[in-house]
């Protein structure tokens, strides 16, 4: 009898306690602007997007449009650093609040995640040397392409063609070594990178040999995160509208901001 | 012994199942009640011509205004009309007097924190306007100038931020900024290129030259924070009355110019 009171005791308690706390239903906007801190992940191995200067300090494009984030919504910015493979877990797990990351939308992880409209066009194609004769997927052979493991350019590149020797790595920066270095014929990557590996390495040939899709960056939220992805995606839409967009790309990528449509 | 176990068995009941539980039901859906009452209430600004003004039989006219009939006429409901400005819009919206804002209201992060906007309507400009005589080419020129405009407005809010150091003259409303700049209180006026055709015409002997942009800054609807099927529906209205030329057509006939290619948020 007195365990059974308990245990109705327990359980109204609990009962109670989920139904007048909002604790099942989380807002991450709320939350940002209750704790006054957003948590942004952002890579720092993909120049000019994020990398890190000779002071080991984090900047490029996507870094700056986190600090420009954090700035209007008046909150503190908490800085992670992701790679391709772990920035969709980080966001699942809670461990950031938005990814920022040139990462390209599909609807494969659109059933995981919720993206914003793009902020900058970009395009997925395989580079190679100016001699080698690779105008499609279907003339690749036998020769490797250096790609990061799961990245758009991956699924990409495999879809057009699943017989593709694809080099998989961990991360952007281990995929541009294996192709600089020689370990790959090829390399696949997103257009908005090669100006600054050119720069790195002035040896290195990097001509387009084929486009796999345009595929702009688009920002990441958690599902069912409605009123933060709304404020990004108006975030977005006024910095298109004050020229700031325009002006992050013509400080890191050197060309100007295109017309996109946007989600 | 038993009593209690009822007792305690009944209240865990009536958590579980009441409204408090399930937190939807503590969630009002404005959609939803838009629907279910039938009745839509929509601020728009009665002193800003042409957006919203009223005609010589005081009857409430202009973009906005034939807009929010169209909102109404679209969801099947009927239209409650409540006058708003610049600086009370927001707050209405927020304490739940209307369901949506349509004030040829400019986009801000700093306002959406506190909002949500839809999709653009219509393309317009802020900017600073003065006689021909005055050389005011860049913010930093406007000197000892003082610059009428309403307060709370996109383009107070920008010019502040733009010169801190310059005489504003903050205004209630539109209109009194506009009388400001008419009456000569101020040199300068700073307001959406969209109102300058009709200051024009009411006010012939006066100069409205463009002096300098402050930034391009659409006009769009406003709701409630978390209002999400409403502000999707809207951005649908918005949509399908840009495909069928609606939109245009109220560009035309407001306006006198056609509707400008927007992106959409």
């Amino acid at each position: 009898m007195r365990r059974i009171v308990a245990g109705l005791l327990a359980l109204s308690a609990a009962v109670s306690v989920a139904a007048f706390t909002d604790a099942a239903r989380a807002d991450a906007f709320e939350d940002i602007l209750k704790k006054g801190v957003v948590r942004i992940a952002t890579p720092l191995d993909v120049p000019p997007m994020g990398s890190q200067n000779e002071k080991r300090e984090p900047e490029g494009f996507d870094v700056e449009l986190a600090g420009m984030i954090a700035k209007a919504l008046g909150v503190k910015l908490e800085m992670q650093q992701i790679t391709a493979g772990n920035r969709i877990p980080y966001l699942i797990t809670n461990k950031v609040d938005i990814v920022i990351s040139v990462m390209g939308l599909t609807p494969e992880r659109a059933r995981q995640i919720m993206f914003t409209s793009p902020y900058a066009d970009t395009q997925l194609a395989v580079y190679g040397p100016k001699a080698l004769p690779v105008a499609s997927a279907d003339q690749l052979g036998n020769l490797k392409v250096a790609a990061t493991k799961g990245s758009t350019m991956d699924t990409g590149l495999t879809q057009m063609n699943p017989k593709a020797q694809i080099m998989r790595t961990e991360d952007d920066a281990t995929a541009a070594t294996a192709y600089v270095a020689g370990q790959t014929e090829l390399f696949a990557t997103n257009s908005l990178l090669i100006p600054d590996l050119k720069r790195l390495n002035p040896t290195k040939e990097f001509e387009m040999k084929f486009p796999i899709r345009r595929s702009p960056a688009h920002m990441g939220v958690r599902m069912g995160e409605h009123n933060l992805v709304r404020w990004l995606d108006e975030f977005i839409f006024f910095n298109m509208m004050n020229g700031e967009i325009d002006r992050l790309h013509q400080k890191w990528l050197g060309v100007k901001l295109q017309p996109l449509p946007s989600l | 012994m038993k009593r209690i176990i009822a007792g305690l068995l009944a209240l865990t009941m009536a958590l579980f199942c009441g409204p408090a539980f399930w937190s939807s039901a503590a969630k009002a859906d404005a959609f939803e009640d838009i629907l279910k009452k039938g009745v839509v209430r929509i601020a728009t600004p009665l002193d800003v011509p042409p957006f919203g003004s009223q005609n010589a039989q005081r009857e409430p006219e202009g973009f906005d205004v034939e807009l929010a009939g169209m909102v109404a006429k679209a969801l099947g409901v009927k239209l409650e009309m409540q006058q708003v400005t610049g600086a009370n819009r927001i707050p209405f919206l927020i304490t739940n007097k209307v369901d949506i804002v349509i004030s040829v209201m400019g986009l801000t992060p700093e306002r959406a924190k506190q909002i949500m906007f839809t999709s653009p309507y219509a393309d317009t400009k802020l900017a600073v306007f003065g006689p021909k005589s005055a050389d005011v080419p860049s913010a930093d020129k406007i000197g000892s100038l003082k610059v009428a405009a309403a307060k709370g407005t996109t383009q107070e809010l920008a010019l502040s931020a733009m010169a801190p150091k310059a005489t504003i003259m903050r205004t209630e409303d539109d209109a009194t900024a506009a009388a400001a700049y008419l009456s000569g209180q101020a040199e300068l006026f700073a307001t959406n290129t969209l109102i300058i055709p009709d200051l024009q015409k009411r006010n012939p002997a006066k100069e409205f030259e463009l002096k300098f942009t402050i930034r391009r800054s659409p006009a769009h609807m406003g709701v409630r924070m978390g209002e999400h099927t409403l502000v999707r529906w809207l951005d649908e209205f918005i949509f399908f009355n840009m495909m069928n030329g609606e939109i245009d057509r109220l560009h035309q006939k407001y306006l006198g110019i056609p509707l400008a290619p927007m992106p959409s948020l």
